[in-house]
């Protein structure tokens, strides 16, 4: 009877034990511990709602065409662009919107107004982890005469700290 | 004399040390598998039921008037199916929008009837073929929604439709 042998052998399971379950705890926390990334979605809502915000049903908001429609329209179109310290860089926006209307026929710039942080638009077309999403919809509208316009709507999203690992 | 003990322990030892290779070797298969799957994409994708931008393009277009100053709207209650100014408009606004974001598109005319198929298989009957966006996709159905719409109707037969499909149901 190899008492000693016994021993180390009983040893040896606990190690190979330990061992299978750290390996299996390092893959749940692999799987579970990516964050989703929901900043198509963010995006896509944002431009669902400057939508809204310029259009009266399918026709343009006078003040659109007629210029008086303000620049700084985050207020107008109450958007809020703040979101948590987690993000450092202070003073730093997380989001950029950018609207732009044309004339449905000629492609004549009518309007144009932006909000948010402007250097977020250089990052676009790039792919890869720590990069912004940018998402451009169109869409048709009118005026009350007829007029025909197409609309354009740049919205970018960063948080990439909440949103990718 | 040999010892046969000796050559027992050895052979033994290293069985053991073989299987705990072995072990070590499927473990880190396995967390090497866990961390690059496919399920580690956390990109969370969306389908859309409804788009809010391409209903307004759509209700924008069916109040777009001609020369005449007919809206698309009336003309297709008084024709038959798209006409050049109505269809060639509805190519423009859609395919160049939404062309790169959809599967498929369709605006055209469909006579409005619900077809049973099979039970919890209920599809709108074929729509009427137009040149400009061809048939409409037949496998629209309500269990299976892979496709956003949107529907106006004409009268008690006949619906204008924009379907955007986002992928294939069958």
């Amino acid at each position: 009877m190899n008492k000693k042998g016994d021993k180390i052998i009983s040893v040896y399971w606990f190690v190979i034990l330990f061992i299978v379950a750290a390996a299996i705890v390092y893959m749940v926390i692999s799987f579970y511990g990516n964050p989703y990334d929901v900043r198509e979605a963010e995006a896509s809502a944002l431009i669902d709602s400057v939508a809204r915000c310029i259009t009266e049903g399918p026709y343009l908001k006078e003040s659109v065409l007629s210029g008086i429609f303000p620049e700084d329209f985050s207020e107008e179109c109450s958007l809020n662009f703040e979101t948590e310290d987690i993000y450092g860089g202070g003073s730093e926006g997380q989001y950029f919107v950018e609207v732009f209307v044309y004339d449905f026929n000629s492609k004549e710039e009518i309007f144009s107004a932006s909000e948010g942080n402007e250097n977020l638009r250089q990052n676009c077309g790039l792919e890869g982890k720590g990069f912004p999403v940018c998402l451009e919809r169109k869409f048709y509208s009118l005026d009350n005469e007829g007029g025909q316009y197409e609309i354009s709507i740049l919205s970018i999203v960063r948080k990439t700290e909440k949103n990718v690992q | 004399m040999f010892n046969k003990n000796n050559f027992g322990q050895v052979g033994e030892t290293v069985t053991w040390f073989v299987a705990t290779i072995i072990i070590v070797l499927i473990l880190f298969v396995s967390v090497f598998i866990s961390s690059i799957g496919p399920w580690n994409d956390k990109n969370l994708g969306f389908s859309r039921e409804t788009d809010y931008i391409a209903s307004k393009s759509f209700f924008a277009w069916l109040l777009t008037e001609d020369d005449t100053e007919n809206s698309v709207y009336e003309q297709l209650r008084e024709e038959e199916n798209l006409n050049e100014f109505n269809g060639g408009l509805a190519l423009d606004i859609f395919e160049d929008n939404y062309g790169g974001e959809y599967f498929e598109i369709w605006v055209g005319i469909s006579n409005g009837k619900f077809e049973f198929l099979s039970v919890n298989w209920w599809t709108l009957s074929t729509g009427i073929y137009n040149i400009y966006f061809g048939f409409r996709p037949e496998d629209i159905v309500e269990s299976c929604r892979t496709y956003a719409d949107e529907r106006v109707i004409l009268d008690s037969n006949r619906s204008i439709e924009l379907i955007l499909k986002t992928s294939d149901c069958f």
